[in-house]
């Protein structure tokens, strides 16, 4: 085996060449090209969403109905001559053809196979024919034909006429491995006194926190932009108050976080602040930020983690980060689950709980996953096409809106929050551009000079793993007001639990994407210090959605402000830990008076 | 306003006089609705020449009333035959204002329209007094929230400096009125009313006919066929759909009728078709349908590729050339799944030519994989 220079840096098409160790079968040569390293994206975006499953970022064409841009790179051939090219992907949308259409051009030759409507929606590898290689570098690029999200993961040149790549994940992250030559050890990412995971508001707070108070912190977020569901590739406005605060100085960096009131789903993107989130943390001299990086892979001895490894989303450049302390704030508790940490998903039932507003029966429901969208009014008349591989809708039903807002929901046990992250998203894509087909062909009195401004690509995630603290917040700790010693981050929202609007799954049954909820207001009260920290990963933190509380409870505790002073209170919990050189657990047993004291003062 | 004005009793008062408002010279009947102990109201229904009803309007006086100062509204609102709202017009003269007694512009008489026209408004579940409660403005607004009358909600769904009347206005064209319409329409129930519905492209219309020319077994009256051939090819995927899943199986038992439903079928879209081919599964079907369905089995994803089978599967018999065409498909089932053929086959009777076939496939297959 051997490893071929590429061309740049960031171009991950790696010649190998595989001598069997059969007498007689000759070596054989494979290009492979991963699509979220070439060059030039092009109007393609990269979506690591479904890393948990295919082990790999890729791009898409979300061109909300417009075909976008080419994305090209350049790939080195070692070897002249005949190559096979095979094109990861799949038909997202097979009812009973998808619209995610593309073509691949190598050299300038445009291959003849058009990509993404095999009606199949498996990610699979496709024979793209045989080419001419004739030159050391070759231009590949991708044309889109529809802007309506095709995507494709990764392209394959082998000389091997007879060469399939391998079908099963397990195989295929074996070979993607070798090929990208990711079996050799990680790049030292740093050694830090805290490693926050995921650059929500939570992880965001927590990392700032900590680094005010000197500790060495690294912050890692997996997409280019910070503030998670906050930011402008979701959209969704923070809510929480911070002025009925038990201790009025927390929140404090939750303020600077906050970019005033957009409201959910609004057109204009700056609106959502990222780069001043961004220059915010980068203006903090103790944290080091990582964006673009995936955490997929822990390291851990004795119940304790000692390093995360993350993998860049578009070089797939992989880092090792080592620590003290970690803070689990990915809203889907990865690092926990990936560290064994205890944790639930879905709901738990009443006669386990005892809460009055559990399920009877303990399941996977889970809050649902959206992508909020919006159109602006335009001057001109503009038009948009049928989508008939997408959700279909009549003058009898269809959402008669010109943006969404958080109704717009995709989940509720039909989808699983993290294996299906890539099959909700899609779902929802589908009820939109279904629906906003219908408001603009049959409807144009009030349509017709409407534009779609945005989509969101990036699934605005509400519910996953919930990794288990010393204590488990409950919805009597709620009602009842339950005072804790270490009751520190004070929360204000009902409790706030969707389910399918009623007249949506009659029209959808089991395809719902359109919520409703039933509010249920609640006294300020305070969340104790115990749910923010594993109950048996000894340096693990956790602030954000994935905190240790019943599903009930969650209902309360996930809107940002409060997310984000949990934050907070991790920050200040980290330096008491090291100052004492004890774990989570130890400053709660053994220093809580000085970790309320801080957060009093 | 009130939100459960309790209509008592019904007074036909047949009055015969000339439709309000539109221009048009329709005969109508006026009824008068009996609000409570104290209060009546006039109901009018049109009809057109033939004598059939065609909509239900209202002449309406009321006041609208904002912390004791009030301003009188005049508006004329229409109805279908069901009580479902329609439209707004205004006697001669008469307009609309807002708080400040400015009157409405254009664009607000167009979102009047879509506000009266939306019947799940965030109007439906609130009571005057939760418009004028104080506190109004501290509701936090929605985290994901919909709390009742938050302020920006509210704002989206009215029009500013007219909220009452909005509210008002809402309230008596989407309120309890609409029951005492059906009922009346109920009264002139007849086949060539029923007719009328079906055909109308009203789904409200469609569903309350249907209802009434499909008992419970799905057996269609005599006379009604057509229509409900109309709605399933129609362009409207739920009424569509409706009909079709609750026609009796028999209803497509027929050749000509099978032809039609596979046209249909190819008419379709994606929801439909699946509807179509799981209702397939309950009808006995000709070899003609049957034939074009084999011929069709892989053409398209694996989804309908397992419809097809089921529909295929559930029948008694399958004619030979059927049976011929789906053994050409155990070579490359394209979407499909050999495995799935080669079951289906050995289910009926092949004849030689799929017996072939099928033993081809059984050494290609070694029993094990089978
Ligand atoms: C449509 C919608 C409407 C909502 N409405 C409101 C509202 O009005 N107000 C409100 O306050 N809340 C609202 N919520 C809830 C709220 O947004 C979430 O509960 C909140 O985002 C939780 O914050 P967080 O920081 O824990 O997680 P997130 O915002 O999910 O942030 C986690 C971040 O971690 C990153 N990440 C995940 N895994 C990894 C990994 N392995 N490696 C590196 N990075 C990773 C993610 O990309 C993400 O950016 C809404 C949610 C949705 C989806």
């Amino acid at each position: 085996m051997k490893r071929c220079k590429t061309l740049s840096m960031r171009v991950i098409s790696c010649l190998f060449l595989l001598l069997f160790n059969i007498a007689g079968v000759k070596a054989q040569q494979h290009v492979f090209v991963e699509t979220e390293s070439f060059e030039d994206k092009g109007g393609w975006v990269i979506d690591q969403q479904s890393f948990p499953v295919i082990h790999s970022s890729y791009l898409m064409a979300h061109g909300m109905g417009r075909p976008v841009k080419d994305a090209a790179t350049t790939v080195s051939f070692a070897k002249k001559g005949k190559y096979r090219v095979w094109v990861r992907t799949k038909d997202w949308a097979p009812f009973p053809k998808g619209p995610g259409r593309f073509q691949l051009t190598v050299d300038g030759k445009t291959l003849s196979p058009v990509f993404g409507e095999s009606g199949n929606d498996a990610w699979k590898w496709y024979d793209g024919g045989e080419v001419d290689i004739q030159k050391e570098q070759v231009k590949l690029s991708i044309h889109d034909l529809t802007g309506f999200n095709g995507r494709c993961d990764a392209i394959l040149f082998t000389d091997n006429a007879k060469f399939i790549p391998p079908a099963s994940n397990e195989a295929l992250t074996a070979f993607r491995s070798k090929l990208l030559n990711l079996t050799a050890a990680p790049k030292d990412g740093g050694n830090y006194d805290l490693v926050v995971v995921g650059g929500g508001i939570a992880g965001t707070c927590a990392a700032i926190s900590a680094s005010r108070l000197g500790l060495k912190v690294a912050l890692i977020q997996d997409r280019p932009v910070l503030g998670g569901n906050n930011s402008s590739e979701i959209r969704v406005h923070l809510m929480g108050d911070i002025d009925k605060n038990h201790y009025p100085k927390l929140g404090r960096i939750v303020r600077e976080m906050d970019n005033g009131d957009p409201g959910n789903g609004n057109p204009d993107a700056k609106e959502y602040g990222d780069a001043r989130k961004i220059q915010i943390v980068k203006a903090e001299k103790n944290i080091s930020l990582f964006l673009n990086t995936h955490v997929y892979k822990i390291e851990k001895g004795n119940n304790k983690i000692t390093a995360v490894i993350g993998r860049n989303i578009a070089t797939n450049q992989e880092y090792r980060f080592t620590g003290t302390y970690f803070s689990d704030c990915t809203g889907d508790g990865t690092v926990g689950y990936l560290a064994g940490a205890d944790y639930r998903f879905g709901r738990e039932s009443k006669s386990e709980t005892k809460e009055s507003l559990a399920a009877e029966k303990a399941d996977s429901f889970t809050l649902g996953t959206s992508n909020l969208w919006a159109s602006v009014p335009t001057d001109t008349v503009s038009s948009f096409p049928a989508t008939p591989w997408a959700l279909q809708f009549s003058d009898e039903y269809h959402i008669d809106e010109a943006k969404s807002d958080w109704e717009w929901e995709t989940g509720f046990g039909n989808f699983n929050t993290i294996y299906q992250a890539e099959q909700l998203r899609d779902h929802n894509l589908r009820a939109i551009y279904g629906n906003w087909s219908y408001l603009k062909n049959n409807k144009k009195d009030k349509y017709a000079k409407n534009a779609l401004a945005w989509v969101a690509y990036i699934g605005g995630k509400r519910e996953s793993r919930r990794i288990i603290g010393d204590h488990v917040l409950t919805q009597m700790d709620i009602q009842d007001g339950v005072q804790y010693p270490d009751g520190c981050v004070t929360a204000t929202w009902t409790i706030d639990l969707h389910f399918p609007q009623e007249k949506n799954s009659q029209y959808f049954q089991g395809q719902e994407f359109f919520a409703s909820t039933k509010h249920i207001r609640v006294a300020p009260y305070t969340i104790p210090y115990r749910c923010l920290y594993s109950r048996n990963i000894t340096n693990l933190f956790m602030a954000g959605r994935n905190i240790s509380t019943t599903h009930v409870a969650f209902g309360s505790t996930r809107v940002m402000r409060t997310c984000g002073m949990m934050g907070e209170v991790v920050g200040y919990a980290a330096f008491i830990g090291k100052k004492h050189n004890t774990s989570p657990k130890g400053v709660y047993e053994k220093h809580l008076s000085e970790l309320m004291g801080i957060i009093k003062d | 306003m009130k939100r459960n004005i309790i209509i008592v009793v019904l007074m036909v008062l047949a009055v015969c006089a000339r439709a309000a408002g539109n221009g048009d010279s329709l005969r109508t009947r006026s009824y008068t609705v009996r609000v409570n102990d104290t209060s009546t109201f006039t109901l009018k229904l049109a009809f057109d020449k033939n004598e059939t009803p065609v909509y239900y309007y209202r002449n309406i006086f009321t006041p609208v009333c904002l912390t004791g100062e009030c301003k009188p509204v005049y508006i004329n609102l229409y109805w279908d035959l069901l009580g479902n709202y329609v439209r707004y017009d205004f006697p001669p003269g008469e307009i609309l204002t807002k708080a400040d007694h400015r009157p409405f512009k254009p664009d607000d008489y167009t979102k009047l329209q879509g506000i009266l026209a939306n019947t799940s408004s965030i109007f439906s579940e609130l009571q005057m007094a939760d418009l004028i409660a104080p506190g109004t403005e501290n509701l936090a607004d929605s985290a994901d929230g919909k709390t009742g009358a938050t302020p920006k909600k509210l704002k989206t769904e009215v029009i500013e400096g007219a909220v009452y009347t909005c509210f008002t206005i809402w309230h008596l064209a989407n309120g309890p009125v609409k029951k005492e319409m059906e009922k009346i329409t109920a009264g002139y129930k007849s086949n060539a009313l029923l007719h009328q519905f079906l055909q109308s492209n009203n789904h409200h219309y469609q569903y309350w006919a249907m209802e009434r020319v499909m008992d419970k077994e799905g057996n269609i009256t005599k006379g009604h066929e057509s229509d409900i051939k109309y709605i399933i090819s129609g362009n409207n995927l739920f009424t569509a759909r409706y009909a079709l899943q609750k026609a009796a199986p028999r209803f497509f038992v027929a050749d000509t009728m099978q032809l039609w439903l596979w046209s249909t079928y190819q008419q379709a879209t994606y929801p439909l078709q699946n509807a179509i081919l799981k209702k397939l599964a309950e009808v006995k079907m000709g070899s003609e349908l049957t034939t074009r369905l084999a011929a069709n089995l892989t053409a398209s994803n694996n989804e309908q590729f397992k419809l097809m089978l089921a529909a295929l599967n559930a029948q008694r018999q399958l004619p030979p050339q059927a049976m011929r065409q789906i053994a050409g498909y155990l070579e490359d089932p394209g979407p499909g799944d050999a495995a799935a053929l080669y079951a289906l086959l050995k289910k009926f009777k092949p004849d030689n030519e799929v017996k072939n076939k099928l033993k081809q496939y059984e050494t290609q297959h070694p029993q094990n994989e089978l």
